[in-house]
């Protein structure tokens, strides 16, 4: 299986895709089953935290997993998602191939040729499929959740205190505890999950 | 070119003739000594000796085979009686031959390999090698018993084999079904082989109170994150209550701590006396008795009675909020779950797992209020 950094590195990067590729993320492609294919691999990568099945894609991007649904999903990723690099193909044993999408967001560019050589010139904002279905541990999402909640006990704690809700001495406790709490949480945030925290919070 | 080394080397290395005494000798008292080796693996050579002198035969227990092998000494038939010879790695084993006659000396040796262990020094061979080394006889089958677990720093640091391969090309986990140590599969010895033990240094967590029993001590490999707990227990009216931990860096929301395993950890629960149980039972029914004979002294004496009245009210009354660590507790649970929803309705978190994670917060938030009560 790949490893939870392989897997972020996938969400930090934005991989540039030709007008060509990027419209099967765009709304007009909705009803494509490229992209319900897409939205597929994505959901049950984060579900899963690894590579995904034909059979898993098959059953939840068409509702059925039989063989020809397995063949007509097999064929849309090989000839348009694979090609695109929008996914990954991995082959675990001769009897175990998996998928993943190789990003999570997207920038279109246009390709321009000129006598200089190739160059290309992104068009519009970055795409960014669903976060909620972006492959980050339950870890990350508690911990984001804790930090929340010890900032605001910690207030809380400052008010009642100024308030004469509690004496000094259960003060400070409770006070040196939570903080020392607080800063285990923001240091594990800050070493493991800086990047993503940065890019869910704060771009959300 | 590799043939011609080795010849050389059976030819100078190992093979010494010894003659004691005089080395002159006539050609007319002279006898003849035939060395030879079963099925050619060194080439044969004869020996001339003097009759009526003391002769020696020096021959190398091992003796090189190719770039993995050895061939190492087991028997010798002298004139056609076939003698074992005790078997050794090195050194060099040395026969008197007697010298009255023509004497005919055939070698047998095997040829063996060698079997490496890398990983651990705690471990043995299974049967052990007839050389008393790591070298084996062709086509033999041999097993490597390993001690599961090593101590290195007494009840703080200690290695565990949790795997092995076998010339690096296939591996195996070393399943712990509860057993002090582990045997490989038997490997059949045709060629040199490499078994490597992977060894995972594990750390000694131990969890500390000094009431009731404590759950979460054990080994543990680095950077688990261990959920440790303590059942603090009655103490005749007086209830031990948790009031946090100390010794390493603990979350703990007033339920739920978790101790990260980041070297040997020793971990101590803070434990308070709670006297509510010993005031409900004991305090509350003095007090009621207390005012029932006071209201009954306020009948016969008005005045007094005026004057315990007015002590009563002057005792000091609480100030500050009752169980406050706990209802901070519960104000967190109650941040930790919003949060989530926040998460959940911005769309960060999908169902499945804003519902997973809810699930554990809101049994954390339930049991703090229910201790409140």
């Amino acid at each position: 299986m790949l490893s939870e950094d392989d897997l972020f590195a996938r969400i930090i990067n934005v991989k540039n895709l030709k007008e060509n590729c990027f419209k099967y993320l765009e709304e007009s492609s909705k009803e494509l089953l490229t992209q319900k294919i897409i939205y597929a691999i994505s959901e049950l990568t984060a579900e899963k935290m690894g590579p995904v099945k034909l059979s898993e894609i098959a059953l939840k991007s068409t509702g059925i997993n039989d063989k020809l649904k397995q063949d007509l999903v097999r064929l849309t990723i090989e000839k348009s998602l694979l090609k695109c690099g929008l996914v990954e193909k991995l082959k675990y044993a001769p009897n175990d191939v998996r998928y993943i999408l190789t990003a999570y967001r997207f920038q279109k560019i246009k390709e321009i040729d000129s006598f200089r050589g190739a160059s290309s010139e992104p068009i519009g904002d970055v795409f960014e499929l669903p976060k909620s279905s972006w492959p980050i541990p339950d870890d990350f999402y508690l911990l984001l959740a804790r930090k929340y909640g010890y900032e605001e006990s910690l207030k809380k704690l400052h008010t009642d205190y100024d308030g004469d809700l509690i004496p000094r001495g259960q003060y400070e406790n409770l006070n040196n505890y939570y903080t020392k709490i607080l800063d285990i949480i923001r240091e594990k945030l800050d070493s493991k999950y800086s990047s993503l925290e940065k890019l869910v919070i704060v771009e959300s | 070119m590799k043939f011609l080394i080795i010849f050389s080397l059976v030819l100078f290395g190992f093979i010494f003739v010894g003659f004691d005494g005089n080395l002159a000798f006539s050609q007319s008292n002279q006898n003849m000594i035939n060395v030879s080796f079963e099925n050619n693996i060194a080439p044969s050579y004869e020996i001339p000796i003097v009759s009526g002198q003391k002769f020696t035969l020096i021959q190398s227990y091992s003796w090189v085979k190719d770039e993995t092998s050895r061939y190492n000494l087991v028997s010798y038939t002298l004139d056609g009686e076939t003698v074992n010879i005790s078997r050794n790695a090195r050194g060099d084993f040395t026969l008197n031959i007697p010298t009255d006659s023509f004497h005919n000396i055939v070698f047998s040796a095997v040829s063996q390999y060698a079997l490496a262990v890398e990983g651990t020094n705690n471990f043995s061979y299974l049967p052990s090698s007839p050389t008393q080394d790591n070298w084996f006889d062709a086509g033999t089958e041999v097993s490597v018993n390993v001690q599961k677990t090593i101590e290195i720093k007494n009840n703080k640091v200690r290695q565990e084999a949790t795997g092995w391969s076998l010339d690096k090309l296939e591996f195996w986990i070393i399943e712990d079904d509860g057993s002090t140590s582990f045997t490989t599969a038997p490997i059949t010895m045709n060629e040199y082989h490499q078994v490597d033990f992977l060894m995972t240094n594990q750390y000694k967590l131990n969890v500390l109170s000094d009431f009731g029993e404590t759950t979460g001590s054990g080994w543990y490999v680095q950077g688990i994150t261990v959920p440790i707990g303590v059942d603090t227990g009655i103490d005749g009216l007086i209830l031990n209550t948790l009031s946090g931990w100390e010794g390493a860096d603990i979350i703990y929301d007033g339920n739920i701590a978790l101790v990260l395993v980041d070297g040997p950890v020793t971990v101590s629960a803070k434990v308070e006396k709670n006297y509510s149980l010993l005031i409900v039972v004991i305090v509350i029914p003095i007090l009621i008795v207390g005012v029932i004979v006071v209201k009954k002294f306020k009948r016969a004496t008005p005045v007094i009675i005026e004057k315990t009245i007015e002590k009563t009210v002057e005792a000091p009354q609480k100030k500050y909020t009752d169980k406050y660590d706990e209802k901070l507790s519960i104000y967190l649970a109650e941040q930790i779950l919003e949060k989530l929803d926040e998460l959940y309705s911005l769309k960060i978190i999908s169902e499945t797992k804003y519902s997973k994670l809810t699930e554990t917060q809101k049994f954390v938030k339930e049991n703090l209020g229910k201790n409140l009560k």
